[in-house]
């Protein structure tokens, strides 16, 4: 009796200090979290859901709101217009397509390469470390007006590129890269003389007003260039957390295959990759909501010619808010902006369900 | 203690005294804001508001040159908060007015009668209400490289040219075969800018509304001058500048020497002198349309005063002091002694500016005459898309000029019926 | 109880080394060759953009590829006889490889004293935002890393994904709204509102919580357990252990900052005298085709330089990473 009481008590008091215990984690969870909460909502999340409300009106963007007449709610008629049954409705998936072909060439292509750099630069037997890192993460540093200019040098029809190809294949036929719209995958056909006729089933089928041809083009011959500038300028980031990362294995556990008798490129296969799988997870979902709001590389390499062939979504929204002068669209600006954040935080989802990071977590 | 009540009676004196003196000078402080130009432009600038600053003491200005003015002023007219001195470019006026930004001039700007009429034309509503005072200007005239005019054995262009002698000198210099840098040099150098081909569109007689408001942008003149634009790229004699050695625009690619010719803004001759010296380069008119006239197109910007001002005489007649200042004959021949790209917007100073310019600045000063701001109406936004995309399809020999003018003209149509 | 040891040295093949066979070595040579030529790519551009930095527009625009500077000095523009402006034309600045050098694109940045042209005024402002706001992400970013990795608490789950979905924003739709939500609470044009908009990000939190997940549980419970304050804890010795991810944070945050232009323009952009280094040089270098390279190059050489040197001197922190000696294999 008496021993069993006290059991009781000592139980009662147990699931007490638990309680008390739990109560004080969550109190330092929201007390962790409070500040960088604060900041978060106050700047981004309140501006993002004035955006929204933007979004159900047809306000020019100029019109001084404090005038009593500068905005008129209109329900959902932007994103009807934007992407149903407006007059272009095709602009705003021409752009979506772009984009998508964007992300899809430059987040595997830079995840690898940022992870096979990181793991070479870590190797401890390696001279000039320091400056192997400083030079693979210089391209992140130096002025995106400056990578500009030089890509424009570089890839001239003049420029090193062309001449380096022209070496190799004295019959090439010299390639304005940065202003040819003509779609990669359009031109591999080309390579077997295929093309819209062939398939006069692509040819006249049309997605959105846009034919289903089109929709298969793959990112444009300028795109792409711009698709390896991004690649060319973001490594250094992804290095630099892959090296982060790679602080956390134990040398012990290295240690260890290697007295089996693992060699290294079985230690990278069966160690190093599987160590490293949350951080290309994460590396992964940051490369896909960069690339989905790229708007930087094409700001400064679109031209006349190009304008639509490399427009982005993000560009898009500049175009629509900033860039139309004597027709501001803050109203279609920011529907564009709220159709890109749920495309981009769907995206996401389905990138986390599909390479499996969501479980562990 | 007593130290504290000293304090106290200081400082209450202290505020008695600003305030006094507050109210008897009374200065007006004016917001002045504008876009970044060039470090020679901002100097000129910044020296102008100090030489207003001296004579007008009462005045204090508060001036911020943007780096990203666009945006920054479009922050500031949503927020209700706007300066009240600004800059407006020819493209955003319509939309100033119609948002209310900006206070009408009245009879309130100096010499009027001084300034271009096409300027003051593009600044002023449908009633011919002027709101905003034009600073400088710039119009698109016909560059020429006189080496590789005479290698192909063609004459100079004159100002009693025609489009075909423009097609045809294009031709013969595309055919001379020159070489520069291994590059094969074409006839002209061609912008797939609407900006650039509607000159001729303007000369042929294009238009986008006729006397009775119909939309006819579509009509044979307007649809045969984007032919005669087009023209020069799909047929070979021309390119556009990302062809020509990958140049970034017109006068980077005429500047190399790889275009017999290019069709620029006075903003080129600076760019010219300065990057290429070596190069032999001339201008003239651009050539006369089918229609036996001449157009160009002119590109301008103004100094204006904001509605919020209205609220207060006197901040109105500091703001509208400033602007005369800014504007007004003085300063606008100071502006073309400077000789920067841009021409002043009277013609009591196009004198100056020729003088600091030389021959160059002529047929851009004759421009002047029969130029068109190409500004279309608010609302017109997707027509406008719709014109870029299909210049951009003509020249890639995507589409024919027909085609793509009908399209844009049916986009126009609708927006006129949707009012 | 004890606390679990730390000692340096990371993940490394260094038990390899020395057993290089004959054919390895070429290997290994092969393999260095290969890293020299990337890092020749990398910098390439950077090298380009110095030795272009010294020189005139001309020669910029028409021989980008000259690089090895050569005696003498040169001037751009000088006044002929006749009071004429002449430019220095590219051929006269550059032979093959070799150019003239020219400060002036220097000169001209360093001299000025006007609003336009205020470079000490912008450098100082970069410095203060850049470092103000890189320490208050170490601090803010790293504590909800924490909170979200570790801490059990209502909302966890939740609020992670609504910090990644704040990644997701696309930035420019937020400069208007973000105007306006600053100017009605007064803190425009300011140091503490640059500093409070920016102290804390998602990307950073997310970075921070990511690091913090793979560090072993048992550590911090067996400091907890010793009854010590979760924020003692946290700051003596979670956070000592993150410090390869601090690092990699600290140069994220320092360089975007260091960079920023768009948030800077909306934040602080209306008086001059707050303008950052990326604003002012924009400014500086003008716009449309008025665009003075040697200006624009110096300009990136002079922004560049700081983040290279501090980027190297960080970097050499990831050679010391932890490692839970204590607890490996468990």
């Amino acid at each position: 009796m008496a021993q069993s009481t006290s059991q009781a008590i000592t139980a009662g008091k147990a699931v007490q200090t638990q309680q008390n215990a739990k109560l004080e984690e969550s109190l330092a969870g929201w007390t962790f979290m409070l500040p960088a909460a604060a900041i978060l909502l106050l700047f981004m999340i309140v501006p993002l859901l004035v955006a929204g409300y933007f979004s159900l009106t047809d306000w020019n963007g100029r019109t001084p709101l404090t005038n009593a007449n500068a905005y008129e709610l209109v329900g959902l008629r932007n994103y009807q217009q934007l992407l149903v049954d407006g007059r272009r409705v095709s602009d705003f998936y021409n752009a979506l397509k772009n984009t998508m072909y964007y992300a899809l060439g430059v987040v595997p292509t830079q995840t690898a390469l940022a992870l096979v750099l990181a793991v070479i630069v870590n190797q401890k037997w390696m001279k000039f470390r320091g400056f192997f890192r400083t030079a693979y993460y210089f391209p992140s540093i130096t002025s995106s007006i400056v990578v500009s200019m030089i890509f424009l040098f570089m890839f001239s029809a003049t420029g090193p590129i062309n001449g380096l190809i022209s070496a190799i294949f004295p019959s090439y036929d010299p390639i304005t890269w940065l202003s040819d719209n003509r779609g990669v995958i359009h031109n591999f056909l080309g390579l077997f003389s295929l093309n819209a006729d062939s398939f006069p089933f692509l040819r006249d089928t049309e997605l959105f007003r846009i034919p289903l041809w089109e929709w298969l083009s793959g990112p444009s011959v300028s795109m792409a260039t711009i698709m390896v500038l991004a690649i060319w300028t973001t490594i250094g980031t992804m290095m630099v957390i892959y090296l982060a990362a790679l602080q956390n294995i134990p040398g012990q556990v290295y240690e260890a295959a290697f007295v089996d008798g693992a060699t290294n490129w079985q230690a990278f296969r069966h160690i190093t990759v599987p160590l490293l799988a949350p951080t290309t997870f994460f590396v992964i979902t940051l490369g896909l909501i960069g690339t989905f709001q790229v708007f930087d590389q094409i700001y400064v390499l679109r031209n006349d010619t190009t304008r639509d062939s490399v427009m982005s979504v993000a560009y898009l929204v500049y175009d629509y808010a900033f860039g139309s002068l004597n027709d501001p669209r803050m109203d279609r600006a920011t529907a564009t902006a709220i159709t890109l954040f749920i495309i981009i935080f769907v995206a996401t989802i389905i990138q986390r369900r599909v390479t499996g990071g969501d479980q562990a977590k | 203690m007593r130290n504290v009540r000293f304090v106290l009676v200081l400082a209450v004196l202290l505020v008695a005294v600003s305030i006094g003196v507050a109210s008897a000078q009374d200065p007006v402080t004016l917001r002045v804001w504008s876009g970044a130009s060039s470090p020679v432009e901002n100097e000129f600038k910044e020296a102008q508001f100090a030489a207003f600053q001296e004579a007008n003491p009462n005045i204090v200005l508060d001036v911020l040159i943007s780096p990203d003015y666009g945006t920054q002023i479009q922050a500031a007219f949503a927020a209700g908060d706007y300066p009240e001195v600004f800059t407006v470019g020819q493209f955003d006026f319509p939309s100033y007015v119609d948002s209310g930004l900006l206070m009408p001039a009245g009879d309130r700007i100096v010499d009027a009668d001084d300034i271009y009429p096409s300027l003051q034309s593009a600044f002023s509503d449908a009633d011919g209400n002027a709101y905003c005072v034009p600073k400088d200007f710039s119009t698109l005239a016909l560059y020429y490289n006189i080496d590789h005019f005479e290698a192909a054995g063609v004459e100079a262009p004159t100002a009693d040219w025609t489009w075909d002698d423009m097609t045809a000198a294009a031709q013969a210099i595309t055919d001379a075969g020159i070489v520069v840098n291994d590059i094969p040099v074409l006839g002209l150098s061609a912008a797939a800018d609407r900006n650039r081909w509607m000159a001729f569109f303007w000369a042929n007689g294009g238009r986008l509304f006729n006397d009775a408001d119909e939309i006819v942008f579509d009509s044979e003149e307007a649809v045969a001058s984007l032919d005669f634009y087009a023209n020069f790229v799909t047929s070979g004699i021309g390119a556009v500048p990302a062809d020509l050695g990958g140049a970034g625009w017109n006068g980077e690619a005429f500047g190399r020497g790889y275009a017999g010719m290019t069709v620029e803004g006075n903003w080129a001759i600076g760019y010219l002198n300065n990057d290429f010296p070596d190069l032999n380069w001339g201008v003239a008119e651009l050539p006369t349309a089918p229609s036996g006239n001449k157009g160009t197109l002119t590109f301008t910007e103004c100094w204006a005063v904001s509605s919020l001002s209205a609220e207060d005489p006197a901040v109105a007649d500091a703001a509208w002091a400033l602007v005369n200042f800014l504007t007004g004959p003085e300063q606008a021949a100071a502006t073309g002694d400077q000789g920067f790209g841009p021409m002043p917007a009277r013609a009591s100073a196009a004198d100056s500016w020729l003088t600091a310019q030389g021959d160059a600045g002529m047929p851009f000063v004759a421009g002047a005459d029969y130029a068109w701001a190409p500004v279309f109406p608010i609302g017109y936004g997707d027509f406008t898309t719709a014109v870029d995309e299909g210049t951009v399809d003509v020249m890639t020999g995507a589409a024919t000029a027909a085609d793509a003018m009908a399209e844009a003209g049916e986009i126009a149509r609708e927006i006129q019926a949707e009012g | 109880m004890t606390t679990a040891t730390i000692k340096p040295g990371g993940a490394s093949f260094e038990a390899q080394q020395g057993s290089l066979s004959g054919f390895r070595r070429i290997l290994a040579i092969l393999g260095f060759a290969t890293l020299i030529l990337v890092a020749i790519i990398q910098v390439a551009p950077f090298v380009l953009t110095i030795a272009n930095s010294f020189k005139c527009d001309p020669a910029i625009t028409d021989a980008p590829g000259a690089f090895l500077p050569s005696p003498p000095g040169v001037t751009c523009q000088t006044t002929n006889a006749a009071g004429e402006r002449q430019v220095l034309s590219a051929s006269d600045q550059t032979e093959g490889a070799f150019f003239n050098p020219s400060t002036d694109g220097y000169s001209a940045i360093l001299s000025g004293t006007t609003q336009s042209n205020n470079l000490p005024r912008w450098l100082i402002n970069t410095v203060i935002y850049s470092v103000t706001v890189m320490i208050g992400r170490l601090i803010f970013d790293s504590m909800a890393g924490y909170a979200l990795a570790r801490l059990k608490f209502p909302g966890n789950r939740i609020l992670f994904f609504i910090v990644l979905g704040v990644l997701m924003i696309p930035g420019v739709v937020l400069l208007i709204p973000r105007f306006l939500l600053l100017n009605q609470l007064g803190m425009l044009n300011s140091y503490h509102g640059y500093f409070l908009v920016l102290a804390a990000d998602a990307f950073g939190i997310i970075l921070m919580k990511q690091f913090f997940e793979a560090i072993p549980k048992e550590i911090e419970e067996a400091a907890l357990v010793d009854g010590a304050n979760r924020f003692v804890t946290f700051f003596r010795v979670i956070l000592p252990m993150a410090t390869p991810a601090l690092i990699a944070l600290a140069i994220f945050s320092f360089q975007g900052q260091w960079n920023n232009f768009m948030d800077a323009l909306i934040i602080v952009g209306t008086k001059p005298e707050m303008f950052n280094l990326a604003m002012g040089l924009t400014v500086l270098q003008g716009s449309g085709q008025d665009v003075q390279y040697d200006l624009v190059l110096a300009g990136a050489v002079i922004t560049t330089l700081p983040m290279a040197v501090i980027f190297f001197m960080f970097q050499r922190y990831f050679v010391e990473g932890v490692n839970y000696s204590g607890l490996a294999g468990q």
